[in-house]
């Protein structure tokens, strides 16, 4: 059984312009031990997503279909009271910005020692060292003394590392880090990273990490999502998808980056235009706008999630799109 | 190594003067306390800078936050004080005053990180445009629509928005208008401080393919600071890497990025993310410990020491390096340049 299980999730969310369909049938699953990336660009609904899976959403917004389980338990309609049980104990939450996310009013300690006291049946000294232990254990030096110190007096790294600790308090299955890097330099970025592998591989958790840095999935995920208003486009082994994107937007994002070791000042192929607002579910594929490989019927139907090449269903590797690019498998362009 | 007619830190081989060159530069802040009251202490943001920027050349600078390179491009375009001379075609620019500082600006514009905050909301873009090409006399009366109308073509925008708001357009499209703006006093020199990384990746490609084109095609001189090594290595032609306030290192992009001098420069290059996983998964890292220090208290010696893998108590704790040429064109701040490699830095 998957630690997390999205099935054609659809979020609606109420304007004042009207409804915005932010995300449109997600099928994802997160198993055991297992590191899977959800890449898209701002507005692509992955935070949406990963919101949704914590009950988080605002209250303008409404899970129109779909479902999200978590070891088998059906995690939408779950009452309040319910999900705060599954929320920091089985499925915890790492944010990009830990300034806004953590609370400025209490100390460091506090915050973790809050999460213990919601899940564990730590109390008194044991669990002041179990907060210790834990500001120890994500690399932040003298824990004792920082556990009394107060989210300001944190540097950029430390408040992220601070935030890391409150989300593994209870050890929870599964953690969803939502551009947990994208605030930080690089050193630090490497720093955090690397923290998180070694506390994935220490504790088998599940990671699901939505981030728009294709170079931190490379390093991180084995499985990568791409998404793209409101679908995920592209599935598959991070190898596979990097290898060989088919669908037209990897291919686009993959372009757009420049490297370390290609040529300088050369054109990158950036996409045209930009994404779209979703006013409305498109009649048609997505990207169809901005796509250089749209065909009559990307306008008017939705390309489904199949199997590319000569996969046949393992999804190691499947494109929502009717004009694909040749995968390298199929003799193509590698 | 200051000698009369020779200009330090250019690119090897080139003969012609630089356009700008920066001469010890050096901007320093005082620091309030918790209470609000002004402290003796002052960080020192940007700490000796000198540097030269050819006709036509991009010179990228590269940094992590708080390095001082914001600082530094706030100074040349004369938006804080600073000590030290910045020359503009051998003219020293720091004593500038009035309209000659406006004249100065004119040569010398600023493209900024968010297009948002940097543009009047209560302007049509048409105005924007408007508004410095009739302060600079680049263009009057109804020459200056006609001057409005190539700008908007030059930067990729369709006439119609001109009569638009900033708030009607994306973060790309506002870049855009940012460029065009700059660009309507036709100026020699853009500083552009962290122009992409407000943008998602599709975009930001278009921004920089932008920025080459509109580079080849007006001869501009481009001085581009950003935080993403590879972004900057793509659009430079040369590269300085700056840690707390100095630069130290200054190479040839190819020489930076393959064959680093500085330490600094080593791990920072194996800390950035590579989009290829079998890359990846073969990668070492030399992962700094710690973070930057405080600019308030610069260590002694040498700035990056406490954290250098290769350094020794002697000299680097106790002598701070110069930045010195190490081979021809390649200048390092470093007492053992080329030393740390990320083979000797992992053992």
């Amino acid at each position: 059984m998957a630690l997390l299980d999205i099935e054609g999730l659809t979020v609606r969310f109420r304007t004042l312009r009207g409804e915005v369909h932010a995300v449109n049938g997600v099928t994802l699953s997160v198993d055991e031990g297992e590191t899977v990336a959800l890449v898209g660009e701002s507005g692509s609904g992955k935070s949406v997503t990963a919101l949704a899976v914590l009950g988080l959403l605002a209250p303008t917004a409404t899970i129109a279909a779909g479902s999200i389980r978590s070891a088998g338990r059906e995690l939408v309609g779950l009452p309040g009271a319910k999900m705060r049980e599954v929320r920091g104990r089985a499925i915890s939450m790492v944010f990009q910005d830990p300034m806004t996310s953590l609370n400025p009013l209490m100390t460091i300690g506090a915050q973790i020692r809050e999460v213990l006291d919601a899940h564990t049946d730590l109390r008194g000294r044991a669990a002041k060292q179990r907060v210790v232990e834990l500001i120890e254990q994500v690399g932040i030096p003298d824990a004792e003394r920082r556990s009394f110190q107060y989210p300001h007096q944190f540097s950029g790294g430390m408040r992220q590392r601070a935030m890391i600790a409150v989300a593994i308090a209870c050890k929870p299955r599964l953690l969803i880090a939502d551009e947990p890097t994208t605030a930080l330099d690089v050193t630090m970025q490497a720093q955090i990273l690397g923290l998180l592998a070694s506390l994935i591989a220490e504790y088998r958790m599940g990671l699901l990490l939505i981030t728009h840095d294709l170079g931190v999935v490379a390093g991180t995920c084995e499985t990568t999502n791409v998404m793209y208003g409101g679908r995920i486009v592209e599935t598959g082994t991070t190898r596979e998808i990097f290898r060989s994107p088919t669908h037209p937007y990897t291919r686009g994002l993959l372009g757009s980056i420049p490297t370390m070791g290609g040529e300088r000042k050369v054109k990158l192929t950036a996409i045209d235009g930009q994404p779209p607002v979703l006013r409305s579910t498109p009649q048609g594929c997505t990207f169809e706008a901005r796509c250089a490989n749209r065909i009559e019927r990307c306008v008017v139907e939705v390309p489904s999630l199949d199997p590319v090449g000569d996969d046949t269903g393992s999804m190691v590797h499947a494109a929502a799109c009717f004009n694909p690019w040749p995968s390298a498998r199929d003799g193509g362009v590698a | 190594m200051n000698g009369a007619g020779v200009h330090p830190f250019t690119a090897g081989g080139t003969s012609s003067a630089p356009l700008l060159e920066l001469d010890d530069l050096r901007v320093s802040f005082r620091v309030k306390d918790s209470l609000g009251v002004l402290r003796r202490a002052e960080v020192r943001a940007v700490d000796g800078v000198s540097l030269c920027v050819a006709r036509g050349e991009t010179l990228g600078l590269v940094g992590e936050s708080g390095c001082g390179k914001s600082t530094l491009a706030q100074a040349i375009v004369r938006l804080v004080d600073f000590t030290g001379a910045i020359r503009l075609d051998g003219h020293d620019v720091s004593g500038l005053r009035r309209r000659e500082l406006t004249a100065y600006r004119r040569r010398v514009q600023m493209v900024f990180q968010d297009p948002y905050s940097s543009l009047n909301p209560r302007l049509t873009v048409g105005r924007l445009l408007a508004e410095p090409i009739q302060f600079s006399g680049e263009a009057k009366g109804s020459a200056v629509f006609g001057r409005v109308g190539e700008l908007l073509d030059l930067v990729g925008l369709p006439l119609d928005a001109a009569s638009r708001y900033p708030h009607e357009f994306s973060g790309g499209q506002r870049q855009r208008i940012g460029l065009a703006r700059a660009l309507s006093v036709a100026p020699d020199v853009i500083i552009a401080d962290e122009p992409v990384s407000a943008l998602d990746v599709s975009v930001q490609a278009q921004i920089i393919n932008l920025l080459i084109d509109l580079q080849r095609r007006l001869g501009l001189t481009l001085v581009f600071i950003a935080h993403d090594l590879a972004v900057v290595r793509h659009v430079s032609d040369r590269v300085g890497v700056m840690y707390l306030g100095k630069i130290v290192e200054l190479a040839p992009a190819d020489d930076v990025y393959l064959r680093p001098l500085h330490p600094y420069t080593v791990s920072l290059l194996s800390a950035v993310p590579v989009p290829d996983p079998d890359v990846e998964s073969v990668r070492q890292r030399i992962v700094l410990s710690g973070e930057a220090p405080s600019p308030l208290a610069v260590p002694t010696g040498c700035r990056f020491h406490p954290r250098c893998p290769i350094a020794k108590p002697d000299p680097c704790s106790t002598r701070e390096p110069e930045l010195a040429e190490i081979a021809p064109g390649r200048f390092a701040a470093c007492h053992f340049p080329g030393e740390a490699t990320a083979v000797t830095m992992r053992s």
